[in-house]
């Protein structure tokens, strides 16, 4: 062999170390926490919970094991499906065990960290304490907290799996639920169009930009940049449903927060249809004519839409409101392998 | 020396003894003794037994007592100086169970004194149902006694269930589970109530090194029906978040009464 011929093989082996290192770098990336730079600091202390690959694969496997659910065949996933994200798409209110049906159209999940409250009525304070909901009501996987831990402490697998992530194979409530808010804590979706535009690296079409002007004037009160939503709970006037779902009020047990939900995220709403705390209104479009032309003179209405009984807008404003409501859809996010099962 | 000299000497014996015993400089506020607060479960003038006995309250409903368990916490005694001193918060969360015999006798390390006030909380206060995760361990462990609530972040401060013929639901159980802590960051009913207990009437805890004080309070469950207001098992036979906790928080705060305090007592292990 000569001096040249050892040379190429020199360079070929180089490439392929560096490639390896290269791989394992964006395996590495993809299991931290990045923080979008136009977002604000999350309210999760994630120096509480270091993310970590082990932590994070188990609480991913747990939130897709129905070893969660009563009679071991809801999980999580059953209801907050990756590529909608994470909701029951096409089911105005989630379908659970037995086929049970609840009141509440399930929420998607995304941007969890910045999140002050869990829920529709805001009734669970942190994201650590979040599982235990859904685990234990009864139309959704009607299991009790307890019995699930005891279940995956029956679990050779499973303890040897919290062995490698928490060193040590007794699984309790905590290392259990920090598992599983690891795997929701990476559930950030900041690669919409909107976000592009943010950061200068694409811009609005005509239409988009008529609409993010008439979303600024109209709509950005509650539902605030860049999540979408200023955390806080109101009433808009849809009324009440036959299931007689108070929201907030069957929480705090506060007269003034009768028929007030929290004010959901519009982020991703090309796919997750049907809309509000219960999916009656099935199209954006629907959404839109309800403050057009449907809101009801409720007791605890919001101040800002009781002054007009709604938000006026032409036609024309309507298809550029959509228009700008639709670069908020992020195909990266609902498409990420990472969060696939 | 003559009776009458043997007679005076006694009583002058006498009186310093008593004088010194009230003598408060022979406390020392450096070294800790035991508080035991003993609580002593009856419905009007009855025992408290599971399962067993019958009841009846003010609105001539009988019923019986299965499930009796509340959360103390925050415990505060004041001494006859006025002064107050605060257990540490984290030794200081306990439930008392009527179904398990030593946590009716939570005890805990307290300067030495003689106190006259005691105050406790009955449940947590916003502070211990906002903790986070991590610090949520022992009887705090969400996943032990049956004691939280996790659609409405919170722990339920007092349970008290059992059955009545007048019960409205189909098992014909009443189940009171009460709580709601004010909110964290949005506000809700505040159902925390803070006990106060004077001591001075039934009994002073004086409090020495290596001695127990053991407080002892009746607890008359009675009261959760037949308080300021009245609450009736045919009308709210299912009271948890929903319903007149509030009227129910009001009613028991008012159920603790000092009985008696048997002061330097040996340490036992009970």
């Amino acid at each position: 062999m000569n001096r040249k011929a050892l040379l190429v093989l020199g360079v070929i082996l180089l490439t392929v170390i560096a490639c390896r290192k290269a791989d394992d770098l964006i395996e590495e990336q993809l299991l931290a926490f990045v923080q979008p730079a136009h977002f604000p600091e999350p309210l999760y202390k994630l120096a509480s919970n270091p993310i970590t690959k082990e932590k994070f694969e188990l609480g991913k496997k747990l939130f897709y094991d129905p070893l969660l659910s009563r009679d071991n065949t809801i999980s999580c996933g059953s209801c907050h499906i990756s590529g909608h994200a994470f909701t029951h798409h096409g089911h105005d209110v989630s379908h659970g065990i037995d086929d049970r049906l609840g009141i509440r159209n399930s929420m998607p999940l995304m941007n969890l960290a910045w999140n002050e409250t869990f829920f529709w009525d805001g009734g669970v304070i942190h994201l650590d304490l979040f599982p235990v909901a859904p685990i234990e009501n009864e139309v959704e996987m009607d299991e009790k907290f307890p019995n699930v831990l005891k279940k995956l402490n029956n679990s050779p697998e499973y303890q040897n799996l919290f062995q490698k992530a928490f060193g040590s194979k007794e699984i309790t409530s905590i290392n259990m639920l920090k598992a599983m808010s690891q795997f929701m804590l990476l559930m950030v979706s900041d690669q919409s169009k909107y976000d592009k535009v943010v950061r200068k690296e694409a811009t609005f079409t005509t239409e988009e930009a008529a609409g993010y002007s008439l979303f600024k004037s109209k709509c950005s009160s509650c539902h605030q940049e860049p999540l979408f939503t200023d955390h806080s709970f109101r009433d808009n006037g849809i009324g009440i449903n036959p299931a007689g779902d108070l929201g907030r009020f069957e929480i705090s047990q506060l007269p003034n927060d009768k028929l007030k939900f929290r004010v959901p995220t519009l982020r991703n709403l090309g796919y997750t249809a049907p809309f509000m705390h219960d999916g009656r209104f099935r199209t954006l479009e629907a959404v839109i004519t309800h403050y057009r032309r449907e809101v009801q003179a409720t007791e605890n209405l919001d101040p800002i839409l009781r002054e007009n009984m709604g938000i006026s807008l032409s036609d024309l404003e309507v298809q550029q409101l959509l228009a700008f409501l639709n670069t908020l859809n992020d195909e990266t996010f609902i498409k990420n392998p990472l969060f696939q099962e | 020396m003559n009776l009458k000299h043997t007679l005076a000497g006694l009583m002058l014996l006498a009186t310093l003894f008593s004088c010194s015993k009230d003598n408060e400089t022979n406390f020392n506020a450096d070294k800790q003794g035991q508080v035991k607060l003993k609580f002593d479960n009856i419905v009007g003038g009855k025992t408290l037994v599971l399962s067993s006995y019958n009841y009846s309250n003010g609105s001539n409903e009988q019923f019986n007592i299965e499930t009796l368990k509340y959360f103390i916490s925050n415990i505060k005694l004041t001494n006859t100086k006025g002064e107050i001193y605060t257990v540490p918060k984290k030794d200081a969360y306990f439930l008392v169970d009527a179904s398990k015999q030593a946590s009716l006798f939570p005890t805990v390390k307290v300067p030495e004194g003689k106190y006259q006030k005691l105050e406790f909380t009955l449940g947590l206060d916003k502070e211990t149902n906002i903790l986070p995760l991590e610090e949520r361990t022992g009887i705090l462990d969400i996943s032990a006694n049956d004691m939280y609530w996790g659609w409405n972040t919170g722990y339920i401060f007092f349970k008290m269930e059992g059955n009545s013929p007048v019960s409205t639901a189909k098992d014909k159980k009443f189940r009171y589970h009460i709580g709601l802590f004010g909110g964290d960051k949005t506000p809700t009913k505040d159902n925390v109530k803070v006990i106060q207990v004077d001591l001075t009437a039934a009994g002073a805890a004086e409090v020495k090194e290596n001695l127990s004080s053991d407080i002892h309070l009746m607890v008359d469950l009675g009261k959760v029906f037949d308080g300021p207001n009245k609450i009736s098992i045919a009308t709210n036979s299912t009271v948890m978040v929903g319903g007149p906790n509030d009227l129910i928080a009001d009613n028991y705060a008012g159920m603790f009464r000092h009985d008696h305090t048997h002061n330097f007592q040996k340490l036992s292990n009970e």
